[in-house]
């Protein structure tokens, strides 16, 4: 599903921001990036994302090399990829329904199937009855909640989350968690990064540690029941 | 797709009321100041066309001439090119004419006994032929015409005004392009700031898989919609400010010059603001996606 071959970021002439990275990410998988801050976990997922290129180094997603892809094709790219972000990014003018609307016209999809595709969504994350509030008014567990079904509302068969529950509390965050479990369990890969170890530790799930732009560990998943086991 | 791109330009300037009320605003009071200088030099034309469709050339006839000899004289200067009218007055006609622009009424003629004032043409030339070379031949032309004792032209004053009009309209039009580009810059910057206060809306727009074009539709329409709006408001506020100063004026004599009275913008004219508004809207709009896009 996602390949990286000995990726390197540099920014400006300082130490790169990632070094020599490469890994692959099965489809289906959901594994945890993590690592403290300045290790460079953002960059990797900007660079999966295409919002920045390696300097050195190779990208398959899905097969396709994006490193090479030119500008105008990575919108095209990026429908196949949910992002959440840690402060949600959310539109504070736009309604609960209209911020995850906009992913399904961007793509340019019937008004008849967005309702209802935005309806499955919001069911799914647990807020059908928040649909026509606006950001301001919903808690920041609430907002990631949004953010996440507007990150799923198409169907991608890629998530990448960072830092998705670094501004919720530890009862929240694992609200996160089990909603982003639910989604993988339906097939969808996912990438999040994060620095909370503790959260790593008790999933059990495949982790990556980076520290200084280097993977410094890695962790296969421990296999339980119900969870597909990802052979490494 | 089209229908989406309205309807989220519809719903962007719905959400984003103040800050589209307020671009609207600046574009509308920066237009009309820039048409109400269009519109003081369209009169300062208006006045120079009447002055020039006014410029005279006397040309005074000997006593002794028949009627039918008249006639031919008249013909002849009617037929001279760069002629744009021809008035007779005869030697009792313009005895009438002195005595009425004499301030007692002629009173001071009483004592005066034959008509001392000769019969003439009044020549009204065509502005083309209004340069001192051209007054020149013209006159040169109709001097030898047997039964014209004498020209009377005033040289001096024409070029004089010419001079002062060509200056006028010299100095206009710099400061019409100044402030042109002003206006443009202000339109622009304005539509910037919109665009700016929307910054973050791109960026998520971008990283959810918008196409450039997309993002740039709506905002295009949006502008093209606000500078046509701000246009079309500028010219309604222009129509006010000319209506008032009529009726202002109408207290007080009713017209600038001699009878000329305040035009307004031809319709092409408007038209023609109303599509820089458009285009500039679409432009401050155009440029300022640059920075994000």
């Amino acid at each position: 599903m996602i390949q990286l071959y000995h990726v390197t970021k540099y920014y400006g002439k300082e130490r790169p921001a990632l070094i020599d990275i490469s890994f692959k990410v099965e489809k289906g998988e959901f594994i945890f990036i993590t690592g403290p801050s300045g290790a460079g976990k953002t960059t990797l997922l900007r660079l999966l994302f295409c919002e920045e290129r390696p300097d050195e180094g190779q990208i398959l997603i899905q097969g396709v090399n994006v490193v090479k892809i030119k500008s105008r094709a990575v919108p095209y790219l990026r429908r196949h990829i949910g992002f959440v972000f840690q402060d949600f990014r959310l539109l504070p003018k736009k309604t609960v329904f209209d911020n995850i609307a906009l992913t399904l016209k961007i793509v340019g999809l019937a008004k008849s199937n967005i309702k209802r595709r935005v309806f499955e969504s919001l069911r799914m994350v647990g807020l059908e009855h928040k649909k026509d509030a606006y950001p301001v008014f919903l808690s920041g567990g609430e907002k990631q909640r949004v953010a996440i079904a507007r990150a799923i509302v198409n169907n991608p068969p890629i998530i990448l989350a960072d830092e998705p529950t670094g501004n919720l509390d530890s009862g929240l965050s694992r609200e996160i968690f089990g909603i982003l479990k639910e989604i993988n369990h339906r097939g969808t890969t996912i990438i999040i990064t994060t620095h909370d170890r503790r959260i790593v530790d008790e999933e059990k799930r495949r982790s990556i540690t980076l520290q200084n732009g280097a993977i410094v560990n890695e962790k296969a998943m421990v296999q339980s029941e119900g969870l597909p086991r990802i052979a490494r | 797709m089209i229908g989406c791109y309205i309807e989220e330009t519809i719903d962007n300037l719905k959400t984003n009321r103040l800050t589209a009320f307020l671009a609207i605003l600046t574009l509308s009071l920066t237009l009309v100041i820039l048409e109400i200088f269009i519109l003081l030099y369209y009169n300062l034309e208006s006045i120079t066309d009447s002055i020039r469709s006014d410029v005279k050339l006397v040309a005074f006839l000997s006593d002794d001439l028949s009627q039918k000899e008249i006639d031919m004289i008249k013909d002849v200067l009617a037929r001279e090119e760069g002629t744009a009218g021809i008035r007779y007055v005869s030697k009792e006609k313009a005895l009438e004419e002195f005595k009425m622009d004499l301030k007692d009424g002629g009173g001071i003629l009483k004592d005066v006994g034959e008509n001392p004032l000769p019969a003439s043409f009044e020549l009204k030339i065509e502005p083309n032929f209004q340069s001192d070379n051209e007054v020149m031949l013209f006159i040169e032309r109709i001097k030898g015409i047997h039964g014209i004792e004498e020209i009377s032209f005033s040289m001096d004053w024409i070029n004089n005004l010419n001079a002062f009009l060509n200056f006028l309209k010299l100095v206009g039009l710099f400061l019409g392009s100044l402030l042109g580009a002003g206006v443009i810059t202000i339109i622009s910057n304005t539509i910037k700031l919109t665009i700016y206060s929307r910054s973050e809306e791109i960026e998520i727009m971008r990283l959810m898989g918008a196409t450039n074009g997309f993002i740039k539709i709506p905002f295009l329409l949006e502008g093209a919609f606000m500078g046509t709006l701000g246009a079309g408001i500028s010219l309604s506020l222009l129509a006010g400010i000319y209506t008032l100063f009529r009726l202002n004026t109408a207290y007080t004599g009713g017209f600038l010059w001699k009878g000329v009275d305040l035009v307004f913008l031809p319709p092409s004219t408007m038209i023609y603001l109303l599509l820089l508004g458009t285009m500039l809207g679409c432009l401050g709009s155009g440029i300022s996606l640059k920075r994000f896009l």
